[in-house]
């Protein structure tokens, strides 16, 4: 792997950084069970949990589909003004090339399984918290907030893996 | 002076007031959130930052090099909410308030040089497209390409001038700066696809025949970056 200094900006990468951060790390890791109390009492999280982290469940499943693709040298090859002066044949042989090595080193195939099983893990736990948030006590709340904390850190840790731009392999 | 605007959500009220100037501006960089480290290589001193919420705590307080604008939404620099020290990610900030954003007077002001074109460059975070070095990159593509022999792909050679334009790409981009960090390649040695009179503009006349790469010892390649860095800023 070319191991470059820059990152190369594409779209399933800000997915991935704003399901990482914005949600998982923000919204989740760094929320402790006592202010996910205060927030059900004085109802600013309602919205969150019934509607926005079941967005953010199928904003991570368009992860796994668009992913493989997504980070994949190939897009550049079109984009990239000094190559543009090639023949578009030349151009394809050098897309299909960089896509089968990116495939080779980075091994992101591998990771769809895994993170796919993570999703449906998560997505599990937000139906026992969504039903905790509606009708369970501060106690079961509790309980059930570190659970949904602890089957989140697997993902977490999925997304961290991910390329963090377009891969150069 | 270059000011930089950090809103890594790129949901914010200000963001959407600066969004509808965007084509006045010089835009340049984008980071998602778990990529500061490429800031601390990029900003200079005396640049402004305007940050607010978590990327202000996250991004822009502790930086020594630069002025920060902090942004709340009454303008008064106190957010309105208690935050809770040890977990300020906690409060929900009211993003959408920009009227009253706007009547910070710093940030006043920063608008008004914006709008005069007092201020050089907008590095505008998560709206616009990153630069890299694109001449770098499509040489090296095209060098990974022709490693699986595929047929054709032997006699395409990069056109003539393509490294001049690759040096001035570097310093136009402050390249330099990132490349100290790394610029090795665990399966291409640079020389591979590097070539020496491009390496010898960058003040490094003995490039080893054989190139280097990270095997080779990173003494080498140290040298090999302070040199460009001495060079090219």
């Amino acid at each position: 792997m070319m191991r470059a200094p820059w990152r190369i900006h594409c779209p399933v990468n800000q997915l991935r950084g704003q399901l990482k951060h914005s949600w998982l790390e923000n919204q989740v890791r760094d929320q402790r069970p006592a202010t996910v109390i205060n927030r059900r009492a004085d109802k600013t999280w309602d919205r969150a949990i019934l509607e926005i982290f079941p967005r953010e469940i199928d904003r991570c499943r368009k992860l796994l589909k668009e992913m493989v693709e997504g980070f994949s040298p190939r897009q550049l090859v079109s984009q990239l003004m000094p190559l543009r002066q090639l023949t578009a044949e030349d151009r394809q042989q050098i897309e299909a090339a960089v896509h089968t090595i990116y495939l080779e080193r980075t091994g992101i195939e591998a990771l769809v399984p895994e993170l796919d099983k993570a999703i449906a893990a998560l997505e599990s736990e937000l139906t026992q918290l969504q039903e905790a948030w509606k009708t369970g006590d501060d106690e079961m709340l509790t309980a059930v907030w570190e659970n949904f904390q602890k089957t989140a850190t697997p993902l977490l840790s999925l997304l961290g893996e991910l390329p963090k731009g377009v891969a150069l392999p | 002076m270059n000011l930089w605007f950090f809103d890594h959500r790129a949901d914010s009220g200000l963001t959407k007031f600066l969004e509808g100037r965007k084509s006045e501006l010089w835009i340049q960089l984008r980071f998602p959130p778990d990529e500061d480290g490429i800031l601390e290589s990029c900003i200079v001193a005396g640049d402004v930052i305007i940050a607010h919420g978590q990327d202000w705590e996250l991004y822009a307080k502790n930086n020594p090099m630069v002025h920060v604008v902090r942004i709340t939404v009454d303008g008064t620099g106190v957010e309105p909410t208690s935050r809770d020290p040890q977990n300020y990610h906690a409060s929900p900030t009211p993003w959408s308030i920009i009227d009253n954003q706007l009547k910070a007077p710093r940030l006043q002001q920063l608008l008004e040089q914006i709008e005069k074109k007092e201020v050089e460059k907008i590095n505008w975070t998560l709206l616009a497209p990153s630069p890299f070095p694109e001449y770098l990159v499509s040489a090296y593509l095209l060098q990974l390409a022709k490693q699986r022999e595929r047929p054709g792909l032997e006699s395409v050679a990069l056109p003539e001038g393509f490294w001049q334009q690759a040096l001035e790409e570097f310093k136009a981009q402050r390249t330099v700066i990132m490349l100290k960090r790394n610029l090795l390649d665990e399966n291409l040695s640079i020389g591979d696809w590097m070539p020496d009179d491009f390496l010898i503009q960058l003040g490094i006349p003995d490039l080893p025949k054989e190139g280097l790469s990270l095997d080779k010892g990173l003494k080498e390649v140290g040298q090999l970056f302070a040199a460009i860095e001495k060079t090219a800023l």
